[in-house]
């Protein structure tokens, strides 16, 4: 079976030659739930902005369904479109007016009527019963609300992978069991970055620590 | 300033571009009116939308002053470095053009912030940036705006826990070099911060499929027919201030 995503040695470095990444290989096939663990500056951010193209590295390949990935603008957007990415600050990721709008950003990007846009930002948001918020403006709603908001807006685009950087901050009881339900289901195909050992037990079937620039099985 | 009203006043009913045009209808009769019978109608006009637009007494006292401790610099100033006639007021020369134009200016001042909080302050922010979309007003500004006052909140978060943990850490503000140069220090921080967001959020919007057009699930709709008589109203108001 072809991977969804694949990582063959990745070294990734910054301007000073500080290596951040030193040949990371992965495996991501459809289904797959992988957990990335690893202290803070350990480069699990910086692996997520490398598979989605934000940072282009220094070296090794990326595949994604056995296409390797260029940093052109039709492969990116391709891309794009497949992989989502939940950034660790949700204050980034919602820039709309109201959640509803940000919900249907990406929709309406991908060439949805508004209408269409519509319907599917209240569907999304319904999953984590968040669709009384809908016309609420991002910044009046609480910590957990806003990490749910910015999940539904790179859900409502239908991605194949989800890149979920510390999804769990802010979260409350049910807020974590409407993203626990959501991620076990066997559809689900996901690389998280987390410091909660025991939210990854709970979602993913395999586990890393990044180490030292190194993707360790753990 | 939406926060100065109480949301069931007649003004916050109106269509928000109504509002936005009959802003600007004002912000120009405001400046470039020159009689004191046209200048005062117009603070009777600003105080009426005020009243329309459910602004307390109290709240509208509050941004006066702040309003008032600029202007109270040209009521200092404008009397005594004026030309024209003289009248001596203590033994001090006072110019009789300059009062009179630290007067007009100060009517100009308070018409202008009024009819504003009045008409603007029932608009809430997401309503204002999307009336200024569909009047056409071009992109780039009105993603300006919409950012700065997305952002302004955030922005201002992070500011004031960097000032906690400075005070946490002993800062005590003083007038001196190492105050000045610790507030420096805030501001280049928290600018440089901004600077950060933005190229995330800029990011964010990409991996969202954005490339120059901001698209909206609001379709346009129509103004209503009574929202129109009333700007109409309000315009024939604004006329009626420049015939007396």
């Amino acid at each position: 079976m072809t991977p969804f995503l694949e990582l063959r040695d990745v070294v990734f470095s910054y301007d000073d030659g500080n290596f951040v990444l030193k040949g990371v290989n992965l495996n991501l096939l459809p289904g797959g739930k992988v957990g990335i663990m690893g202290p803070n500056g350990s480069g699990k951010t910086t692996l997520f902005r490398i598979i989605t193209g934000l940072d282009k590295p220094s070296g090794g390949e990326i595949l994604f369904r056995g296409k390797p990935v260029k940093g052109d603008r039709k492969t990116l957007s391709e891309l794009r479109k497949d992989v989502g990415y939940l950034f660790q600050d949700p204050d980034d990721q919602l820039f709309c007016p109201t959640l509803l709008e940000d919900v249907a950003f990406g929709p309406l990007n991908l060439g949805l009527s508004p209408q269409a846009a519509r319907e599917k930002a209240f569907q999304t948001l319904r999953l984590f019963s968040m669709e009384h918020l809908a016309d609420k403006p991002p910044h009046t709603l609480s910590g957990g609300q806003k990490r749910l908001g910015a999940l539904a807006a790179v859900l409502a685009m239908e991605p194949r992978v989800l890149l979920l950087d510390e999804p769990t901050g802010d979260l409350g009881k049910n807020a974590m069991k409407s993203l626990e339900r959501l991620l076990r289901s066997e559809m689900a195909t996901f690389l998280i970055a987390s410091h909660d050992e025991e939210f990854l037990s709970k979602v993913t079937n395999r586990k890393y620590c990044l180490d030292e620039g190194r993707l360790l099985p753990l | 300033m939406e926060q100065a009203t109480r949301r069931r006043a007649l003004l916050h009913r109106f269509d928000a571009r109504v509002k936005v045009a009959a802003s600007l209808v004002f912000a120009v009769s405001v400046a470039v009116a020159q009689e004191w019978a046209t200048l005062g109608a117009l603070l009777g006009l600003a105080l009426a939308l005020a009243f329309f637009g459910g602004l307390s007494p109290g709240s509208l006292v509050r941004r006066l002053v702040a309003l008032d401790g600029v202007l109270l610099i040209l009521w200092i100033t404008l009397p005594l470095s004026g030309g024209g006639e003289k009248i001596i007021l203590g033994g001090v020369p006072i110019s009789v053009d300059g009062v009179a134009t630290a007067l007009a200016i100060t009517i100009r001042a308070h018409a202008g912030v009024i009819g504003f909080l009045g008409l603007l302050g029932t608009t809430p922010p997401h309503e204002f940036v999307r009336a200024l979309r569909l009047m056409g007003v071009p992109q780039k500004l009105v993603l300006l705006l919409h950012f700065t006052y997305r952002y302004s909140h955030v922005i201002f978060v992070e500011g004031a826990g960097i000032y906690t943990s400075m005070i946490l850490r002993g800062f005590a503000p003083k007038l001196d070099i190492h105050t000045l140069k610790n507030y420096g220090n805030l501001m280049g921080n928290i600018f440089l911060r901004s600077f950060r967001r933005a190229e995330r959020v800029t990011e964010a919007m990409e991996l969202r499929g954005f490339t120059a057009d901001f698209p909206t699930v609001e379709p346009p709709t129509a103004i209503r027919t009574v929202h129109l008589a009333g700007f109409a109203v309000f315009s024939l108001l604004v006329v009626w201030c420049f015939s007396l």
